[in-house]
């Protein structure tokens, strides 16, 4: 099959042009895409960031976008590098749908890094733009772009960003256009989340569990007690304490406990093959389950 | 007319006995030495001619040649000159025995014995060889007289040497200045490292079984420090290793008056722009590199990324093997290094990946590139991977209050608990700890109990551990059960091992 023939192309008015998008006060004329444009119609939600992140914003962004995906929630992103391509990932780890918006013609692979996750997009989920086929990335495109991502959708999460990213721009312009923005509180003392807090101290809804993002759809999460069950008592004691505080050092997890490092050591390498943990950074951190 | 005077001369770190022929016999007035001698023992002959006539003896005035025997083994240094010089002089003199002396020493030309390198492997060489008396220069006495079967007799001057031989005047017998580990260079304490509990553990397993160790962490989070402290928990050094040390340092002129002797386990931390002659050792007289000098002890590359990537692949065999062969072209030099490796690194260029209170200025591609150049073939081979953060500063406040942070001593003797078990376990066969263990090694002493072994087997499909991740992951499980004093390997000793893999993705 020729590139041209899997781009469709469908104008402002026509059947199939996303409703929520003609809504706002500058629709895009026409959008060219490849993929599944009917899972726009579906409840949408916007998960960005910026591409410079920390594991904390990356597996946030994995967690929530696979949430959301389970419970059919169509995740929209702009396939950039970091909080972007986890939010795809995660929807697609989760089996569900997902829409990359980009700032180029849908031919051309904006980052080229991102090249396998775009085809896996094109046939899985769906790939969008507002300029024709083979229109470079240009910087000035982004900006505009971002007003189809919060336009789709019905509410925008702020995963991670720093002071001066273009996802806040986008969240500026969810609310103008009178959608809700939820942002992830992150830590106080780290410069990748400047933007996110910054959101938060100017009205936007803090996300305090994953489980937040299902509450604007009326979802409700369907879980169990998972952990309880399948960890024996000295690992819940360890998730427990992880549920707590969030990531830590082994050293952290020895004085809270009062356990030297030959106790934990072994129950921690227990729980990463359960699934529970994993570690990064030479730090642990609880996995999504 | 015929002398036959004993000496010994060097190849790599080991001495090998040497007999100086001196020959007297009519002809026009020379003055020869053969036998492979290098141009330092060639240039002998102008020494010793002055040397001699300046101490008031008389030079032959007629052909002269010295053989060195065996006369197939290149021979160097200019210990030679005193064994020449005495040669010649007691050409048809009446002599003692000197059947079980052995004479070296440099001569100046007033006649003044000068101290040499290698004296300690020199009269190691000697010893074997079943020589009871050895005359070398006074600053080299306390160096050998370490060995403690033979007669160290030093010798200021040629004249000495002269009385000696002649029987005019005996030399006396050297005798120690200090038996104590006098001379120690203290290396810091762990009590001073302020928290970082699971670092030194894995600490203490890494020297308990001579596991390599790469520590990654953030620039100032005290990997060095750590690192400095290790040659304390190892065992003390045996008499036999003390010997093969000195030897070594003898041989690279690293001994010094304060220090004739290496009582302590070497800790050796090469700069990263060293070159590979330097790490490995060589040069046209091979010569022991950083490897043989910390050899028995622990060599610490501080910052491997900024390491030359040949340098270090040419640190692979050595380490696996613990020793080094250099082949020049007459003859094959073995230099020992059997290490602790310790290496430390910082997990991006700029250092601050891991620490989000600062930003990390590096690109994803100089992130990867940084990763990929520590991930090369050589950390592949070391077996723990350790990583180390930063001190919380609210814990440090915290462990101030009632903070009692394990000590060298107490580490130490863990340490040499585990050893113990791993002596008695290979006594007799080519292993003598754990990190050494090959495939069949491991075969055949790190077996694992249905429980344990499927926990491998889950490991290695979740964790993606490689075929040797996986020997690695039964080596230091085999060094966790000796800690534990098991000699069985149970699943949490395997459990525990599994934290100490290279990290899958590595971010």
């Amino acid at each position: 099959m020729k590139e041209t023939d899997r781009i469709q192309m469908v104008r402002l008015g026509e059947t199939g042009y996303p409703s929520r998008l003609a809504e706002i006060k500058n629709p895009p004329k026409q959008l060219y895409y490849i993929g599944n444009l009917r899972m726009l119609e579906k409840p949408c939600a916007a998960v960005i960031g910026s591409r410079t992140t920390t594991t904390y914003g990356r597996n946030t962004a994995i967690a929530i976008a696979r949430c959301l995906a389970e419970h059919g929630v169509t995740v929209v992103s702009g396939m950039a590098m970091g909080i972007d391509s986890c939010a795809h990932n995660g929807a697609l780890a989760g089996g569900g749908n997902t829409a990359a918006v980009l700032g180029c013609g849908v031919d051309v692979c904006y980052p080229p890094e991102n090249s396998g996750l775009k085809r896996e997009l094109e046939t899985k989920g769906l790939v969008i733009s507002e300029y024709s086929p083979g229109t470079r990335p240009e910087r000035y495109n982004f900006p505009t772009r971002n007003r189809i991502i919060s336009g789709l959708c019905h509410i925008t999460i702020v995963v991670q960003a720093r002071n001066r990213s273009g996802s806040l721009i986008t969240a500026e312009l969810a609310a103008e256009q009178g959608r809700e923005v939820l942002a992830v509180p992150g830590n106080i003392d780290s410069q990748y989340n400047l933007g996110n807090n910054k959101l938060i101290r100017e009205g936007a809804t803090p996300l305090i569990s994953i489980d937040d993002v299902l509450e604007p759809f009326g979802l409700r999460r369907i879980t169990g007690e998972m952990a309880r069950e399948k960890l024996s008592d000295r690992e819940y004691e360890i998730f427990r304490l992880l549920q707590e505080h969030g990531e830590m050092g082994i050293d952290e997890v020895c004085y809270h406990i009062g356990k030297e490092p030959g106790y934990v050591n072994p129950i921690l390498s227990v729980m990463e093959m359960k699934g529970f943990i994993f570690s990064a950074l030479g730090k642990i951190f609880l996995a999504n389950v | 007319m015929l002398t036959k005077v004993k000496t010994a001369t060097l190849s790599g770190v080991r001495g090998y006995p040497v007999t100086v022929e001196t020959d007297l016999h009519r002809g026009m007035p020379g003055f020869n030495i053969v036998g492979l001698a290098d141009t330092t023992i060639r240039e002998a002959t102008q020494r010793i001619k002055p040397a001699i006539m300046n101490c008031g003896f008389r030079f032959p005035n007629e052909r002269v040649t010295v053989n060195l025997v065996p006369a197939a083994k290149p021979k160097e240094g200019s210990h030679f000159d005193l064994p020449i010089a005495l040669g010649i002089m007691m050409l048809g003199e009446e002599v003692l025995e000197m059947e079980n002396t052995a004479f070296l020493g440099e001569v100046s030309l007033d006649g003044r014995v000068n101290p040499v390198r290698g004296a300690l492997p020199l009269a190691m060489s000697l010893r074997s060889a079943g020589i009871k008396n050895i005359v070398l220069p006074a600053g080299n006495a306390e160096e050998a007289a370490i060995l403690e079967d033979v007669n160290i007799l030093p010798v200021n001057h040629l004249k000495e040497a002269v009385d000696h031989v002649s029987g005019e005047r005996r030399l006396q017998i050297y005798k120690r200045k200090n038996n104590s580990a006098g001379g120690a260079i203290a290396c810091p304490d762990f009590a001073q490292v302020i928290g970082q509990e699971s670092v030194k553990r894995a600490i203490v397993i890494g020297a308990a079984g001579n596991h390599g160790m790469l520590m990654m962490g953030s620039p100032g989070c005290g990997k060095t420090m750590m690192a400095r402290c290790i040659p304390g928990i190892l065992p003390e050094l045996t008499y036999e290793e003390k010997l093969e040390i000195t030897g070594i340092y003898s041989v690279a002129g690293l001994l010094s008056d304060e220090h004739p002797i290496v009582q302590q386990r070497p800790f050796r931390s090469p700069h990263h722009t060293i070159t590979q002659t330097g790490l490995i050792g060589g040069g046209a007289k091979p010569r022991p590199g950083e490897l043989s000098l910390a050899h028995r002890g622990v060599i610490f590359l501080d910052e491997l990324g900024e390491f030359d990537a040949r340098v270090i692949d040419a640190m692979r065999q050595p380490v696996e093997e613990g020793l080094i062969r250099i082949n020049r072209n007459l003859e094959e030099v073995i230099f020992p290094s059997r290490v602790m490796v310790v290496i430390a690194a910082n997990p991006c260029k700029c250092g601050n990946l891991w620490d989000e209170r600062k930003l990390c200025t590096c690109t994803p591609k100089q992130i990867e590139s940084h990763r990929r150049k520590l991930m090369g073939p050589f950390a592949d081979r070391i077996d723990m991977h350790i990583r180390v953060n930063p001190v919380d500063k609210d814990r440090l406040n915290e462990l101030k209050s009632g903070g009692k942070w394990e000590s060298t001593d107490s580490m130490r003797r863990k340490v040499v608990a585990a050893r113990r078990m791993q002596e008695e376990r290979y006594s007799g066969l080519r292993y003598s700890c754990n990190g050494e263990l090959d495939e069949e090694g491991i075969k055949r002493y790190c077996s694992l109990d249905e429980e344990s072994h499927s926990m491998m087997v889950s490991a290695y499909e979740r964790l993606n551990l490689s075929m040797r991740g996986y020997n690695k992951i039964l080596k230091i499980a085999r060094t966790i059960a000796d800690l534990d004093r098991k000699e069985r390997i149970e699943q949490f000793h395997v459990a525990e091992a599994l934290m100490f893999r290279i990290d899958s993705d590595m971010q």
